[in-house]
């Protein structure tokens, strides 16, 4: 074998096998239900072994070593690209087979279509995060967050856009069309960014520079430059200040950390004022699990809830008609209560004897949930006039049994609880 | 490549990082066959020049050519003929010096076997140890050997003896440079920087000081020494008051008194001589006093 091809090779073993292993803790320790989560843990080993490629590198400072070879960039990046072609494609097709065999009965819906991206996504896109963030960690991070922001993007179109001029109320609109054209635009738009970013990826390899910036800071003299020095030369103690250049080097040491922590609090405090502000049982119980739970895996369901938000604010202000959130949404926050967020729940189904039950813990909340999904979805019953033309959180309370409102305020303090430790996991 | 056209020139090369500037406008030319000497103080831009050789970093403004061509444009062709010793030696720490010598091979059409063995033992390296148990200046070694094993026509060595001992370092120098450059003389070109000016004193022909980006001083080492001097008087009284231009540092002592002179030594000491002192001595400063007398 060539040399060059086994050093890239023995890099990424150890990444290969964690990502293997990732998801398949999970299902050893706590058995079928955790799919998603298992799902979302081999989404995270994928883009850790593509962050790898020219991460590992960045950590061991060997870039300097490599690029000073009398070897052509681009032979480089093709020999990287091949062997972490092979890495991430041989995972996929090992997690696959581990799953087949492991469920041989795995429901398969339009979603599942979508499953050959998470290879593609980390073979495409995390390299060339790599080289523009210059970190590993951050290069992970922001690969995973960037297709669920296109994910976001998505649902904000067919939700706010699409399904308005569609002249269907939500939930036909939902079971009508919604996953069939989130599966397309999913197809198109992830493909496009896949595409992009390896172009983008093997035209910055090609002008990457060998700067060692954290080196250079510290044996450069301290000339104050950009906006982050002209706001700590204002609020500190002067452009040459010892503070001032502890924290300014800091800063610029830990920047893309400090966007990632900025970009996370961000996200949860918008999923906190959206928990203190909402008035509504149903409404709570959705903020609960979304707060509590995988929100930042799950931009969907915070968009679910910012539509929701507005849509019970106008009936409280009494400038719009009321209506229920759509049973897909219910169905999501079903799904993430037991466990593994929206997305890699759709990708990978529970078997279908499985689908209609949940984890022992979360039994009567997903229950309580169930329940107003019949409701909702039954047109003509008594409950739904209620809902439709009331409009009123007394309204929806007296649709349901005095339990099963009790539990939804049970699983409602079991969200506030976790969205508490996760806040200060966070921190 | 021409036969006159130098290895290295460098005009008017600007690097900046933000408001920065890491290298203002610095021009060097390294003939072959020559040991250029590259020194500065810590910031003064000496890596960041070496990376703009190799196309590592690009210049903000100016040109660089090595071999008389573009190092960004030609890289291949220009990294073939080099070979690069980084000021902070990175190794992969799973493989080991054996495995990571295989590596450093595959990249090259060449590789001296014979002078790898024979190094290997000369730092007593072992080929079976990982590369992540080395020390620091074993690493340096590992890299030297790899640096010198493809034999290539430039040497280009940024601060190589950091972290090496005061034997291996001696040792380094004297045998591994001077046989590098040597066996093919007036072909075999080496551009170092360095701190340790009074080790590479022999070896260096040639060599610039840069400050602050910019060039401060380029000279033969033989002209500078000549140009150099250090002039030392004792009088029977106190030294007389004394002003010349060309004087670089002077210091009184006593009786005594103390030049270092920059140019017109000749002059200098005879009209020293004129006020009778005791006794008068001249001598050559070394590079590294030069360095220092530069800066003053």
């Amino acid at each position: 074998m060539n040399t060059r091809l086994a050093k890239e090779a023995r890099s990424l073993f150890p990444v290969w096998v964690l990502t293997l292993l990732l998801p398949a803790a999970p299902i050893l320790i706590w058995g079928k239900e955790v799919i998603g989560l298992a799902a979302g843990l081999f989404c995270l080993g994928s883009a850790m072994l593509g962050a790898t490629v020219f991460g590992a590198e960045l950590n061991y400072r060997s870039m300097d070593l490599l690029l000073s070879q009398p070897v052509s960039r681009r032979q480089i990046w093709y020999e990287k690209m091949l062997v972490l072609e092979v890495a991430l494609f041989s995972a996929f097709a090992l997690f696959m087979l581990g799953l087949r065999w492991y469920y041989p009965e795995l429901s398969a819906n339009p979603f599942c279509t979508l499953r050959p991206f998470i290879p593609l996504c980390a073979f495409a896109a995390t390299p060339c995060l790599t080289l523009v963030s210059r970190n590993f960690i951050g290069s992970v991070v922001f690969s995973l967050a960037l297709p669920m922001v296109i994910l976001l993007c998505g649902e904000a179109w067919l939700v706010n856009v699409i399904a308005p001029s569609s002249g269907l109320d939500e939930y036909a609109f939902e079971e009508a069309f919604h996953p069939r054209l989130l599966v397309y635009y999913l197809l198109g738009a992830l493909g496009v960014y896949a595409g992009v970013t390896y172009l983008l990826g093997c035209l910055r390899f090609n002008t990457f520079e060998a700067a060692d910036r954290p080196a250079g800071e510290t044996s450069l003299s301290p000339v104050p430059g950009g906006a982050m020095d002209c706001l700590l030369r204002r609020i500190w103690l002067g452009p040459s200040g010892s503070y001032a250049n502890l924290i300014r080097k800091e800063i610029r040491l830990q920047l893309p950390s400090l966007l990632t922590a900025l970009l996370f609090s961000v996200l949860w405090a918008i999923a906190l004022i959206i928990k203190a502000m909402r008035p509504v049982d149903v409404a709570q119980s959705l903020a609960a699990g979304g707060v509590g739970g995988p929100l930042l895996s799950d931009p969907p369901a915070l968009l679910l809830q910012l539509s929701l938000l507005r849509t019970e604010l106008a009936a409280a202000l009494g400038t719009g008609s009321f209506c229920l959130p759509g049973r897909g949404s219910l169905l999501r926050f079903h799904d993430r209560f037991v466990c593994g967020s929206h997305l890699t729940r759709r990708l990978f189904p529970r078997p279908a004897s499985q689908a209609t039950t949940a984890a022992a813990g979360n039994q009567a909340c997903a229950e309580s949930v169930t329940i107003v999904t019949k409701s909702a979805h039954a047109d003509s019953t008594d409950e739904t006039a209620g809902y439709t033309t009331d409009g009123t959180t007394q309204a929806r309370r007296r649709l349901l049994p005095r339990s099963t409102t009790e539990e939804w305020r049970e699983g409602r303090a079991e969200g506030g609880r976790s969205s508490v430790y996760l806040l200060l996991g966070a921190l | 490549m021409k036969a006159e056209s130098p290895v290295i020139e460098i005009q008017n090369l600007v690097r900046k990082f933000g408001r920065t500037d890491a290298v203002n406008g610095l021009s060097l030319s390294v003939r072959a066959g020559r040991c250029y000497g590259f020194f500065g103080r810590n910031g003064a831009g000496k890596t960041t020049t070496i990376k703009c050789l190799l196309n590592l970093l690009q210049p903000t403004a100016g040109s660089v050519r090595v071999f008389g061509t573009d190092p960004a444009r030609n890289e291949v062709a220009v990294k073939s003929r080099v070979a690069y010793v980084p000021d902070y030696v990175a190794f992969y720490p799973w493989m080991t010096v054996r495995e990571t010598l295989e590596y450093l091979a595959s990249f090259r059409e060449h590789w001296n076997g014979q002078t790898e063995k024979e190094l290997l033992g000369q730092f007593r390296l072992d080929p079976l140890k990982k590369v992540g148990h080395l020390s620091k200046g074993q690493k340096t070694q590992l890299a030297l050997i790899g640096a010198i094993c493809p034999e290539p026509e430039l040497l280009l060595l940024d601060e190589p003896t950091s972290g090496l001992d005061p034997i291996v370092r001696r040792e380094f120098i004297q045998t591994v440079i001077g046989a590098y450059q040597e066996a093919h003389p007036g072909q075999r070109t080496i551009f170092v920087s360095t701190h340790l000016i009074a080790e590479f004193e022999g070896l260096i022909d040639e060599f610039t000081i840069i400050e602050e980006g910019k060039e401060a001083l380029t000279l033969e080492s033989d002209v500078a020494r000549q140009r150099y001097q250090r002039i030392r008087a004792r009088f029977s009284q106190s030294p007389p008051a004394l002003d010349f231009p060309e004087t670089s540092w002077a210091r009184r002592d006593g009786r005594e008194l103390e030049l270092v002179v920059n140019g017109n030594s000749a002059q200098i000491l005879s009209r020293i001589k004129s006020y009778s002192p005791e006794t008068v001595s001249m001598e050559a400063l070394t590079l590294e006093e030069i360095f220092m007398a530069s800066f003053k």
